[in-house]
């Protein structure tokens, strides 16, 4: 992965997680990422042909739950924490559908 | 027709739990805005989901009802995406591993009966509603409906035209009222399709590009929809224009469909199989247990009346239109012992009531064993079929059993001859002109004298015995003149 | 009494004998955190009243002769457990005002138990780092020396522990995040099998890695507090249906008389600090003495266990991290315009830098083009890595190492590279990986005088014998445990 190629795609993974970095941020981060996929890289020689992927530790299935109705909370309290409400909905600015 | 238009749907219906799929919230519509939440629907750091067994069971059986094959191994996984009606950035859907794949339904077209398949059918949860109407420079998120249990069922692309389309959802529609696992009310959100159509120039065979229009929410709609797009593409073909894969807003007010901007410049969804939800397995007998649980479908009810019992196609149809009037046609069959007679009253007398009074025939207030009494009551003549219509009404409204209803009412048809004799004879005295024209030959005059006969009688008169009667009499006064 | 030397079980004897009443305690506690945090910064915030309140209950039970093991018993809290009504910052600019709405099912059961909660413990950002100075708020200093780290991402916890400014704490460990801060500061903490403790309630950074575990003066105490603790939960569909027919405090005292444990060959690296080694081996003479058999064995795949945990815990994080938008709750950027302007910058204000990496990193991973070779790559690995663990432990009762490859290191010394941070993890990514448990106990120090750890590493669902080997050892040991002087 070459550096301007690498910084390219950088950018489009802080894109994709909604990361807004300023240029610093970005250049740095990249250089970051280069030496820690370099070492994400060493995995790839590994002959896992014939190996199952482990999904869940534990092997249980069917942990279900029973259709109960519980309590909700409080509109007031899932408004609680949030920094900008409006008539009871939590308030974004307009978007345009 | 210069091109073949090509349709896939994928119908989301809402499942009828109690609660919702990762939480113990209320499932149900409406309501004030954050008032059927908590820390888990709404994403709270450090919360968990914890799987509904109910909305598992319930995706079987609408699979089952849909002719579907029941994954033995079935797990969840994690649909990530930044949108505000999703709270934690990711929705907990089924991407490989769907509870259901590989089913369909008969649908009839005018070149015949035609199967449209079923892909597969997995289960995860809705999103939060956004609403942005209200202010000029803000949407507000309302998470009442996160973590709603959705079925999603995914077509391949076999529907032809908008009326397949309509068929096909109204009959998926029906037999998801069925399996009992979602109410379906489109005007209610519980139901609601994307619409994926393309075209092709007749005569080739590779489908065209396609394009989707997504949440329409009413059977019109969807047909509207499709033939709206199929005239749009077919228009941009003819003019020498490629169709754009894209996502388009459906605007059923306007008749039109514009271009939607995507909910993320990157369709990158990063499915990975979620952590927090081990994985479902079901054994044969797992599913024997729900398919039993499933009553007759309306499929196997239509062949039945009208192969076995002999109604018509169309009054079959009426009949299977709801669980319960099948139902309630069945249990009065089982009692009255005549489908005919029972299948005419119901349409004929019972559904019209529903309707005046603003009913469904959930809200029957009586069993169909209870009106099958009724039937057989006129069948034994004990009622005439006008009273037995007053007897109907008057058990809809005062719950009363029809037996009472006619002793209380006097309605008992009057098969006593030496009554019905005397009250003849009485008209008779009183009709000297009447008896002279029907002697004469006016046949018209016995109607009109049958009518006096049986309005002394107050309609109890059996009219056959007011019938035989009355003829006798007139043919003694025969012999008079 | 001498504080530094207090266990939960001595404390217990003390109040149920009335030498001293629940309230006392937690004074104690509480005035030597007024005196001494401000040279540690272990905690982030106190609750004094509320702790007084509990230890008043408390007290009342005890008086009734009703005192379960931690009734009245002065214990820490990482912040990333939530507590309702309480701030839960995760250390995160983030989360620096978030009020938790509801409290975490392992914190419900210590409240059961009478417990009495000192405070809320600094960490790591999002339990994201090694040495605690990803902390937005405080660096927390090990309390052996007031230059170095703690460990991380349980620092605040481990070093409440050391300091004696708690009796025990409730840590988190996800790659080694309870286990190294309690091999830096001397003290004693462990990780349950995947699983056994309830993760309602935990902050979520890697949901099939994420444990939160015990850390104490003592194997006992830990085990004490692992009884409270443990249990399935029905708010966590990944907790296990099971529970042990013996106390995990049973299990401790027991000796290793027949005992076979194995050393991972693949561990004996050139990156093992010559003096940790050496206590490798005194150690492993001590177990011995004791009557265990110790042998080397291979487990190949462990050379990639690092690559394979950052892999998978960095995906679920991205993913567990996505919910940070500043709509619900947390930090929010001002005069956005727009949804994606708010999103965009609400996380690149209130996220830190290595939080940043972790989210580039797991997203790269789960990324279309990218999943195969990185992420379904390193699940293949873990199946690999657990299945050498589950042949070694047909052989072996449990596991050995060291818990880290050096002792505490510098404050600032490691900031600019987190490859080397990475690196450190080497010993204790493979039980997260497996499910397996695996406890930290002091086994030595350093020239410097600063505390080296060993680790045992048991089968799934074997704490049992986990407690036991460390309980033998720390037997041994026990008249050579330091206490450090602030």
């Amino acid at each position: 992965m070459t550096n301007s190629n690498s910084n390219d795609y950088i950018k489009y993974i802080a894109g994709l997680a909604k990361l807004s970095l300023n240029d610093n941020e970005m250049l740095s981060l990249a250089n970051d990422m280069q030496d820690i996929i370099g070492l994400m890289d060493t995995i790839k020689d590994i002959d896992t042909n014939n190996i199952d992927a482990t999904e869940h530790i534990s092997r249980v299935t069917n942990n279900l739950r029973e259709d109960i109705q519980g309590n909700s909370f409080s509109t007031e309290k899932i408004l609680s924490n949030s920094k900008h409400t409006i008539d009871y909905c939590f308030a974004i600015p307009k978007m345009i559908e | 027709m210069k091109y073949i238009p090509t349709i896939g749907l994928e119908i989301h219906s809402e499942l009828s739990t109690n609660s919702k799929i990762f939480c113990t919230c209320p499932v149900s519509f409406g309501g004030e805005p954050n008032t059927r939440c908590c820390p888990v629907c709404t994403g709270m750091p450090g919360t968990l989901p914890v799987l509904n067994k109910t909305a598992v069971e319930y995706t079987v059986k609408a699979g089952l009802a849909l002719n579907c094959e029941i994954n033995s191994f079935s797990k969840l996984d994690r649909k990530n995406y930044f949108y505000p009606d999703s709270p934690k950035a990711y929705q907990i859907s089924q991407f490989d591993l769907p509870i259901c794949k590989d089913g369909g339904l008969t649908i009839n077209t005018p070149e015949g009966e035609k199967f449209i398949r079923i892909e597969r059918i997995h289960l995860e949860e809705d999103a939060g509603k956004l609403l942005h109407d209200g202010f000029d420079k803000y949407s507000l998120a309302d998470y009442n409906r996160c973590g709603v249990p959705l079925i999603e069922i995914v077509t391949k692309p076999d529907l032809s035209s908008s009326e397949e389309a309509k068929e096909f959802v109204e009959k998926v529609r029906l037999m998801l009222l069925y399996s009992g696992v979602s109410d379906c009310r489109m005007e209610e959100g519980s139901m609601r399709a994307d619409v994926n159509v393309s075209v092709r120039p007749f005569g080739t065979d590779e489908l065209g590009t396609r394009t989707e229009m997504k949440n329409i929410n009413s059977i019109k709609a969807i047909a509207r929809s499709i033939d709206s797009e199929i005239r749009r593409q077919s228009e941009q073909l003819d003019e020498g224009k490629r169709i754009i894969q894209e996502t388009r807003r459906w605007d059923d007010n306007k008749g039109e469909s514009k271009t939607l901007r995507s909910k993320e410049d990157a369709h990158d969804y990063r499915y990975f199989p979620e952590p927090d939800i081990v994985p479902v397995t079901f054994t044969k007998e797992d599913i024997d247990i729900l398919r039993n649980m499933l009553p007759e479908l309306p499929n196997k009810r239509f062949e039945k009346y009208t192969t076995m019992l002999g109604l018509s196609e169309s009054d079959a149809n009426l009949l299977i239109s709801s669980v319960s009037l099948s139902d309630f046609f069945e249990s009065t069959t089982k009692e009255c012992g005549n489908p005919k007679t029972a299948s005419n009253f119901i349409i004929g007398e019972v559904l019209r009531k529903l309707n005046d009074n603003g009913l469904s025939s959930e809200n029957i207030p009586f069993g169909g064993n209870v009106l099958g009494r009724l039937i057989k009551m006129i069948e034994n003549e004990e009622v005439t079929a006008t009273n037995a219509k007053k007897v109907l009404s008057d058990m809809f409204d005062t719950g009363k059993e029809p037996e009472v209803i006619v002793t209380e009412n006097g309605y008992k048809v009057i098969n006593n001859t030496s009554e019905v004799e005397s009250t003849v004879k009485e008209i008779l005295l009183n009709n000297e002109k009447a008896i002279l024209e029907y002697l004469e030959g006016k046949e018209k005059t016995f109607g009109f004298l049958m009518g006096q006969c049986s309005k002394s009688l107050a309609g109890r008169g059996n009219p056959k015995v007011i019938q035989e009667i009355l003829r006798n009499e007139l043919n003694k006064r025969k012999g008079d003149i | 009494m001498d504080i530094t030397k207090l266990t939960i079980k001595e404390a217990r004897t003390l109040l149920d004998t009335k030498q001293i009443s629940a309230v006392e305690l937690t004074n104690m506690y509480i005035g030597r955190i007024k005196s001494l945090d401000n040279k540690i910064d272990a905690y982030l915030s106190v609750s004094e009243d509320s702790a007084l309140e509990q230890a008043k209950v408390a007290q009342k039970l005890i008086d009734d002769g009703k005192s379960t093991l931690l009734c009245g018993i002065p214990l820490s809290i990482k912040d990333n457990i939530c507590i309702e009504g309480t701030k839960t910052t995760c250390a995160s600019k983030m989360l620096e005002d978030f009020v938790a709405p509801y409290t975490a099912t392992a914190v419900s059961k210590l409240h059961a138990d009478n417990a009495v909660i000192l405070g809320k413990t600094n960490l790591d950002e999002f339990a994201m780092g090694g040495s605690t100075e990803n902390s937005a708020f405080k660096q927390t200093k090990n309390p052996f020396d007031l230059t170095r780290v703690p460990g991380g991402s349980s620092g605040g916890s481990a070093a409440s522990v050391a300091a004696s400014l708690a009796l025990g704490s409730l840590g988190s460990d996800t790659g080694g995040s309870v286990r190294q801060p309690a091999a830096f500061c001397g003290v004693v903490g462990m990780k349950p099998t995947y699983g056994l403790v309830s993760r309602y309630g935990l902050v979520a950074f890697a949901s099939s890695f994420d444990q939160i575990g015990p850390i104490g003066k003592t194997v006992e105490d830990c085990a004490i507090i692992l009884d409270s603790i443990s249990g399935q939960d029905p708010k966590d569909g990944t907790s296990l249906n099971y529970k042990s027919d013996l106390s995990y405090r049973c299990s401790v005292s027991g000796d290793i008389k027949g005992f076979k444990i194995g050393l991972p060959k693949e561990y004996l690296t050139e990156g093992l600090n010559s003096e940790v080694k050496a206590s490798l081996y005194k150690s492993i003479e001590t177990l011995e003495k004791l009557g265990a058999t110790v042998e080397e064995f291979s487990i190949p795949s462990v050379k990639h266990a690092i690559a394979a945990y950052y892999l998978m815990s960095s995906a679920e994080a991205s993913s567990n991290l996505s919910r940070y938008d500043g709509v619900k709750y947390g930090y929010r950027a001002d005069n956005c315009k727009s949804f994606q302007e708010l999103i965009g910058r609400s996380r690149a204000e209130g996220f830190g830098t290595e939080v940043k990496r972790r989210i580039l990193l797991g997203t790269y991973a789960l990324a279309s083009g990218y999943y195969d070779a990185y992420y379904k790559k390193a699940l293949k690995l873990r199946t690999l890595i657990s299945q050498g663990f589950e042949e070694a432990f047909t052989k072996y009762d449990v596991v050995l190492h060291p818990t880290t490859p050096e002792t505490a290191f510098k404050l600032g010394q490691n900031t600019d590279n987190p490859l080397t941070m990475y690196l450190a993890d080497i010993y204790t990514v493979a039980a997260n990986i497996a499910g397996l448990p695996s406890i930290s106990i002091p086994c030595g120090y350093d020239l410097n005088g600063l505390p080296i750890g060993l680790s045992f590493t048991g089968k799934s669902l074997g704490e049992r014998e986990l407690f036991r080997a460390a309980g033998s050892f720390e037997a041994d040991f026990s008249n050579n445990i330091r206490v450090p002087t602030i």
